[in-house]
């Protein structure tokens, strides 16, 4: 996941397994990594088959990011399951310096479309357990009747990104 | 005379000695080499002995009495010469232990009814496949599950398999996605079946998923005859095509792809190996998670690849792992890459298809296949005419082609080797041709040579008869031709 820190991440970032804890369960997510460059956009939707939540990153210091991340969102509502969750992530909220996108701008625009909306920060890890928490509330909880404190939700999620959107920051892919 | 007597006598003394005589008492004689016996005796005892050994139940058991046997019947003075025989008489037994057991084994091997035996075929057979993966871990977990499939709490779960395996093999008609159905089916069944059962109950839920396995193991194992690669789909067309396709696609490097691989790295070129090894693996494997196993192996491999090639270090991201393996899978163009990547998606357990490491690379492996089957020339971001030229040779400009070099490009090593053999061909029919035309310059000249030598001799009859009477014609003439042969 490009929003996790280094020290988080096993051998490779393309799998990888992230969980988080709600109420009295444990959610284990399942990152499914895909290729972002533009001749290999045609095969995600075989990442995003049977994908419960996906996660739409964009960089808050390119309009461009933010243009592939709305085209991606129309297709994931088009194109995926029904109730899949889909949540906007703005990654590098660290630079708000240099800054192209506007924090509002993205909130109305995931508000429009019903989606989770957060600033992130790989680097500084800002909002990274958050964001998971928040798909992990926002998922349908019919899935798993026998709730307990032992059970473990398997969720998987994919993550969807423009491939130049995260290169240039040390921590975070 | 008396010499004579005494030898005799001796030979009487020696004739008559009793221990000669045979243990029986019959009054012939005996020889050590029958343990004291005669002929006959012996065979009597022997045949006796056989039958007592191969009444007794434990073979082992059987060799220790019987060799114990032969002590008590061990006349005292022979002590030296029993021993060699006991020595052979244990070899001739373990070597007929041996071959039994071996015979045993091959039976197992060929025995086709299902029930208990069709078990202990099955963990020869696996061993005999050599594996990679992990081969110990693999073979004991499948071994153990066909433990426990043997025993007797177990027996309804054999049945139910033995069942399914009938159903599906005994009627041709369905469809290969019925049958995939059904398998889905019998997992979810099986899953069910085994939460409830008594065997499992105060087992962790590792021990159901490994049972679970060994369930999918064992039936595809039995089905894979009927489910790969069926007649009825266009599977092995499709897989003929795609080899076809991806041979053409031998110029296609890892820049084209925007795959990070250092090919003059060596490491990087020997994991590049191994990992198309892996795939190439896969078709030879016949359990889905078996042939899943292969491709998480070259996957592995792939990630090593990306991180010796990237200098900088960091986590591996789909940007350069899809791209690697799609070079690899041009690289190794497996076999039946098509029938393996729908047999496992139609026959594994889906839930190990939708989740999990496997299940990521699995997906990738047919993204892979999926971008490989549409490969155009967008796809590599280059002009459709430079696409043509690397496809078709070239098409577009063959003058410039042409002036660079003479001959036309060869593709692939036999077309290479083909040209080869003709250009020697050539050359021997020439050689030939020459070799035939000197022939038949040497037999004119032969002709022409004799000829002359007749009218030479003629000539020179011609003048002897006139003036020189000594000389006798015959004798020159034969002389003049046995030079001519000679010379020919």
């Amino acid at each position: 996941m490009k929003i996790v820190c280094y020290f988080l991440l096993p051998s490779s970032a393309a799998f990888l397994t992230q969980t988080v804890c709600l109420d009295d369960t444990t959610v284990k997510f399942e990152i499914w990594d895909t290729a972002g460059q533009e001749r290999y956009h045609s095969l995600a939707p075989m990442y995003y088959r049977g994908a419960q939540a996906a996660i739409v990153v964009y960089d808050i210091t390119s309009q461009d990011t933010f243009g592939r991340a709305k085209n991606w969102i129309k297709e994931l509502q088009r194109q995926a399951s029904p109730n899949i969750v889909i949540a906007l992530a703005g990654n590098k909220a660290d630079l708000s310096s240099k800054r192209m996108v506007e924090y509002e701008d993205a909130q109305s625009y995931a508000e429009d479309n019903a989606l989770l909306f957060m600033e992130t920060s790989a680097k500084t890890a800002m909002n990274v357990n958050d964001i998971f928490l928040a798909i992990a509330k926002k998922l349908p909880k019919s899935d798993n009747p026998a709730t307990g404190p032992a059970v473990n939700r398997q969720q998987r999620g994919v993550d969807l990104r423009e491939s130049n959107e995260s290169h240039s920051s040390g921590c975070c892919k | 005379m008396a010499e004579r007597s005494k030898t005799r006598s001796k030979i009487y003394e020696r004739l008559n000695n009793p221990e000669l005589r045979c243990k029986t008492g019959c009054g012939f004689y005996g020889n050590p080499a029958w343990r004291g016996y005669c002929s006959v005796c012996y065979r009597e005892v022997y045949l006796k002995q056989q039958r007592a050994r191969a009444a007794s139940q434990s073979r082992e058991a059987a060799f220790g009495e019987g060799s114990h046997n032969l002590h008590s019947e061990v006349p005292i003075g022979h002590e030296q010469v029993e021993t060699r025989k006991l020595k052979f008489n244990k070899f001739e037994e373990k070597k007929k232990f041996q071959l039994e057991s071996k015979k045993q084994s091959v039976k197992n091997l060929f025995k086709k009814s299902p029930g208990r035996s069709m078990q202990s075929e099955g963990a020869p057979a696996l061993n005999a496949v050599p594996s990679l993966v992990d081969p110990s871990k693999v073979a004991s977990g499948f071994r153990e599950f066909l433990k426990t499939l043997k025993r007797p709490a177990a027996q309804d779960l054999n049945e139910k398999c033995k069942l399914f395996i009938q159903r599906l093999l005994s009627d041709p008609s369905l469809s290969v996605e019925k049958q995939s159905e059904m398998v889905h089916d019998f997992y979810g069944a099986m899953s069910e079946h085994l939460q409830s059962h008594p065997l499992f109950q105060n087992q962790p839920p590792e021990e159901i998923d490994r049972t679970l396995d060994g369930v999918e193991k064992h039936i595809m194992t039995k089905l894979y005859r009927i489910v790969f690669c069926p007649a009825s789909t266009d599977d092995e067309a499709r897989d003929l095509e795609n080899q076809k396709r991806i041979r053409s696609f031998n110029w296609i490097s890892p820049q084209h792809l925007d795959a990070a691989i250092n090919t003059d790295d060596k490491q990087v070129q020997q994991l590049i190996e191994e990992s198309e090894q892996g795939l190439i693996e896969m078709n030879t494997k016949r359990a889905p998670q078996d042939k899943l196993a292969c491709v998480v192996r070259c996957c592995k491999d792939i990630f090593e690849i990306i991180r010796l090639s990237t200098p900088a270090g960091g986590a591996v991201s789909a940007d350069d792992f899809l791209p690697c393996l799609i070079y690899v899978v041009l690289k190794a163009n497996p076999t039946m890459l098509h029938s393996n990547v729908q047999y496992i998606s139609r026959f594994c357990n889906p839930n190990k298809l939708m989740m999990g490491e496997a299940g990521y690379f699995f997906t990738n492996l047919c993204c892979a296949l999926s971008f490989i089957e549409k490969l155009d020339a967008q796809a590599l971001s280059m002009t459709q005419e430079e696409f043509n030229r690397k496809m078709f040779g070239d098409e577009t400009d063959s003058s410039e082609q042409s002036k660079a070099s003479p001959e036309p490009p060869v593709m692939c090593k036999g077309l290479e080797l083909m040209k080869a053999n003709l250009e020697i061909l050539e050359g021997l029919r020439e050689r030939q041709m020459k070799l035939k035309k000197d022939a038949l310059c040497l037999q004119e000249q032969m002709t022409e040579f004799r000829n002359n030598v007749v009218k030479e001799v003629d000539a020179i009859l011609a003048g002897t008869s006139k003036g020189n009477m000594f000389l006798k014609p015959t004798v020159t003439t034969s002389e003049h031709q046995g030079a001519t042969v000679g010379a020919s």
